[in-house]
């Protein structure tokens, strides 16, 4: 009977629930791109950010090196820790050559990143030392398999990269003498968190930070809209429900005379507004993701994905912001005395 | 059954009803009688819990009711009243049998069956489906007597339950009323008509908001 009655009484009052139900739209369609931003197209200008490079450089203290570095603040996005030593009068450099590609993606390769065994010279060092792509390199009793040809356009080229555990071994060293770290997010924060461990850090670049500060205040317009959108939509709901009570004054004082409890009369009132912000997010939802479509490719020159939960997120604010405009009317309607509606016949 | 002693009902300065006492036993047909404006349906409004009275003491079914709050009331008239109005007062977008199974709803649980039957115990069992809009008065006045019926209340309250109705569907409300009234319900009457008058156990007779 309560599905019965709250669905009946929508159907009867379709065209102001459909009302109710675009406030609440356009205010899910802007939570939409507000929960995007947060959740997606942060994680991807994170990974966009990667590719930049990174943005710091660990050093240790004074002829020391780093051999744990601790990367436990939420703004380091990625590492890549580099020993650096001489052998055979050759510069060597020891490094996870994966995190050292991600960290460095405008190396050109000719040929393969290396793995256990294999090295892989940069293009000067190559030319020197007569290395190509497949040739054997002795140091000391190790051997290593040219893998490739590394282009770095910079220093990098007169080294020869191996896997840091075996330049550890080689070397004789333990621990890093260098570790790129890759932010996004409040770098000075970093820096003072790594500063207090004791570490040397050198900024390296600055696009992170403008490209955290754009998406920052993009975040902040989005939520300043949103909350205008929201308190409008709590609005237009509570002045719809209003009326909608006013005109119901009857009815609800026929209901309370024939036994209807302000449990049962609240519940038929939040259930309607329940549909209303649920009918109001989902529809808001889908435009709220072609809004985010928009901004992401506009602004931060990436497309969005769906996000369950950005979905459901977007439902429970909807069906709040309507539960939220139904207070008022739903107080009124249970302040009606029968007596009063049903007199006056 | 219903017991008043010394009920006074103002609205404002205005005096509705003026040291009203009666008695109605269980199983009684009262009627409440007089003119317009004399205080008839505010004295019905006070038994049936609808309202509550300025002054005095009104025991319903072994319950002082005057000192009631609202939420008391409501689930008052729930348990004990079924209520029967002029106006018929049903939910427009029902059909006859919601509006009769929306009572079992508020009361407990809802049962079609039940409420099917109370419906053709009133005689319409071949309008179950149809909307207010649908019913001639005769008819919605059965539906809303089967709903003041389904929950089985000791007390029924009619407010000039033919006051809208035909010859024919007056004398069809009454021999329903006659039929209750046979089964032992206690059924108290606010009417102008003088021939439901003759019908009752006893006629309250009201002018100014006084018995007299």
């Amino acid at each position: 009977m309560f599905a019965r009655l709250v669905m009946k009484s929508i159907w009867v009052r379709r065209e102001r629930f459909l009302i109710a139900v675009v406030a609440i739209m356009l205010a899910a369609a802007m939570v939409t791109p507000l929960l995007t931003i947060s959740f997606d197209i942060r994680e991807k200008m994170g990974k966009e950010l990667r590719s930049y490079g990174a943005n710091l450089i660990i050093l240790p203290e004074e002829g020391g090196s780093i051999s744990k570095f601790d990367a436990s603040h939420p703004s380091i996005i990625g590492t890549a820790p580099f020993l650096y030593f001489k052998a055979n009068n050759i510069e060597f450099a020891g490094t996870d050559m994966q995190a050292a590609r991600k960290m460095n993606p405008w190396w050109h390769i000719e040929g393969a990143l290396p793995g256990k065994e294999e090295a892989l010279p940069g293009i000067n060092a190559a030319k020197k030392q007569g290395l190509k792509t497949g040739d054997a390199l002795d140091i000391g009793d190790s051997s290593f398999k040219v893998s490739g040809v590394l282009d770095t356009g910079a220093s990098d080229d007169d080294r020869i990269f191996i896997d840091f555990e075996e330049a550890e071994a080689i070397s004789g060293k333990n621990g890093a003498t260098l570790v790129q770290v890759s932010v996004l997010g409040d770098i000075e924060a970093v820096i003072k968190f790594l500063e207090s461990k004791n570490y040397r850090v050198k900024k390296v670049r600055q696009v992170a930070e403008s490209e955290s500060a754009l998406l920052d205040k993009t975040q902040l317009l989005l939520s300043l809209v949103a909350l205008f959108v929201l308190s409008a939509a709590i609005l237009g709901l509570l002045s719809t429900m209003i009326t909608g009570v006013l005109e119901r004054s009857r009815e609800i004082g026929l209901m309370k005379a024939i036994g209807c409890g302000n449990g049962r009369l609240a519940a038929i009132f939040l259930a309607e507004a329940a549909i209303i912000g649920a009918a109001g997010g989902i529809l808001g939802y889908f435009a709220g993701l072609l809004l985010s479509q928009y901004i992401g490719m506009e602004i931060f020159r990436t497309a969005v994905s769906l996000k369950p939960e950005v979905f459901v997120l977007t439902i429970l604010v909807s069906i709040l912001v309507a539960l939220a405009g139904s207070m008022l009317p739903i107080r009124r309607a249970l302040s009606i005395e029968p007596v009063m509606t049903l007199r006056g016949d | 059954m219903i017991t008043a002693k010394n009920i006074i009902k103002k609205y404002g300065n205005t005096c509705a009803l003026k040291n009203i006492s009666f008695t109605i036993e269980k199983g009684e047909w009262a009627n409440i009688m007089g003119p317009s404006g004399s205080g008839k349906t505010t004295l019905l409004n006070l038994v049936g819990c609808l309202d509550s009275p300025t002054e005095g003491s009104l025991v319903v079914n072994g319950i002082e009711t005057a000192k009631l709050n609202q939420n008391e009331r409501t689930r008052f008239r729930r348990e004990n009243i079924g209520l029967v109005f002029q106006q018929f007062h049903m939910i427009p977008h029902l059909t006859a049998l919601e509006n009769v199974m929306i009572a079992q709803y508020f009361h407990s649980i809802e049962d079609e069956g039940e409420a099917i039957e109370a419906l053709t115990r009133v005689g319409m069992e071949h309008r179950l489906n149809h909307l207010p809009s649908q019913l001639s008065g005769g008819e919605q006045q059965r539906v809303c007597i089967a709903r003041a019926l389904i929950n089985q209340p000791e007390i029924i309250l009619a407010d000039e339950p033919t006051g809208n109705l035909d010859k024919k569907n007056e004398e069809a409300v009454l021999d329903i009323f006659r039929e209750l009234h046979s089964n032992g319900k206690t059924i108290v009457i606010v009417t102008h008509n003088p021939e439901i008058g003759e019908i009752g156990d006893m006629i309250m007779q009201i002018s100014h908001g006084e018995i007299v």
